[in-house]
């Protein structure tokens, strides 16, 4: 019937026709997910989260984890990272964020890591970091470090804050940012989700990264 | 029963049924265990007065605790502040609902943790010197309501 070359040429034709299609499906496929999952900027906003349309290089200071290990400046590239800057002395704000960040992420398949970056770092030392976070989730990471570490870093990210005396004498409280710092796999400032937070309204955030 | 006893049960009798027509209560009193070295915390629930007149607490106290405030969490200029709210006004026809990230009431130097599962007992008293007590559970700290999530 077909010599030898003829048959060659029949299964490289099928060959090309089933790459052609596989890549095609594949591009649909991508689109399909990519169109279903990613946020326009519009929706992002009404949900809270401001995305920047450049993200903004981010220079990582001196600091240390909750495991007392310096952070590298290669710390944030990698993965997505939620930033959360507060205090473990925090009696409202702070176990509330940790708390509904835990809650969304639950039902995340590839969560983005969080840090809780210590406003507080006098009081919060790496073993004080660790002992709190493992009280939310054992995968939340801390970061600490002298206060002028902090703020440098916190000043990149538009994070501010402050110690302010409490009632008492002696006491004191720390008043700061309440938004959630997106950094993007390249470890750059994506954006920030403003406060206050809810577990449906970061979870469709979280996912639309 | 001796006079003495009598009479101390007499006025036990008298606290208690004062309590018991007590006009403010805390409703789904709820806190969260505080982490260690932490000596603070935040109660929320709903309190709500019965009565039909106004009541100023003017006091409230934790055994074991310094200081039992009534904060709010507010935003101000993009920083999360905590606004000490005094007076403490109920109004008989309105709820004061204290939630997460809102009003609550902020205990502050206590001399140990509260865990898990433990009632705190809450004591206010009013301008006109009137006792109520609040029961407060406390939740883990992953809490955010009175049930564990
Ligand atoms: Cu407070």
């Amino acid at each position: 019937m077909y010599s030898d070359t003829q048959k060659t040429g029949i299964r490289k034709t099928l060959g090309i026709l089933l790459g052609i299609i596989m890549v095609m499906l594949s591009l649909i496929f991508l689109n399909y997910v990519t169109r279903d999952v990613a946020l326009s900027a519009e929706q992002a906003a009404k949900l809270g989260y401001i995305r920047f349309e450049q993200p903004r290089n981010v220079t990582v200071p001196r600091l240390v984890t909750a495991q007392d290990e310096r952070v590298l400046p290669t710390h944030f590239q990698g993965q997505w990272d939620l930033l959360y800057f507060g205090f473990t002395a925090c009696p409202d704000i702070c176990p509330t964020t940790l708390a509904v960040l835990n809650q969304a992420l639950s039902t995340v398949e590839i969560p983005p890591r969080v840090h809780l970056v210590s406003v507080d770092p006098e009081q919060d030392t790496p073993a004080q970091l660790a002992r709190y976070l493992g009280g939310f989730n054992p995968d939340f990471l801390g970061v600490t470090g002298s206060h002028d570490q902090v703020t440098q870093l916190a000043t990149q990210l538009n994070v501010a804050f402050g110690k302010v005396p409490g009632a008492e004498p002696g006491s004191y409280t720390v008043d700061h940012t309440g938004s959630i710092v997106v950094l993007d796999e390249t470890g750059r400032y994506a954006g920030f989700i403003k406060a206050p937070h809810q577990p449906g309204q970061l979870q469709q955030i979280i996912v639309g990264l | 029963m001796s006079f003495k006893t009598g009479l101390v049960g007499f006025l036990l009798f008298g606290v208690i049924s004062l309590n018991a027509v007590a006009e403010v209560r805390l409703l789904e009193g709820w806190t969260r265990s505080p982490p260690p070295g932490v000596d603070r915390l935040a109660i929320y629930g709903r309190l709500v007065n019965d009565g039909d007149t106004p009541v100023v607490l003017s006091r409230l106290e934790l055994a074991g605790a310094g200081q039992v405030m009534l904060h709010e969490t507010v935003m101000d200029a993009g920083q999360m502040r905590m606004r000490h709210i005094d007076p403490i006004e109920l109004s008989p026809s309105k709820a004061l609902v204290m939630a997460p990230q809102g009003l609550h009431l902020m205990v502050m130097g206590l001399a140990r943790s509260p865990q898990a599962g433990e009632t705190l007992t809450i004591k206010a008293t009013t301008r006109l010197d009137e006792v109520h007590t609040f029961l407060v559970r406390v939740q883990p700290i992953t809490a955010l309501g009175p049930v564990p999530n």
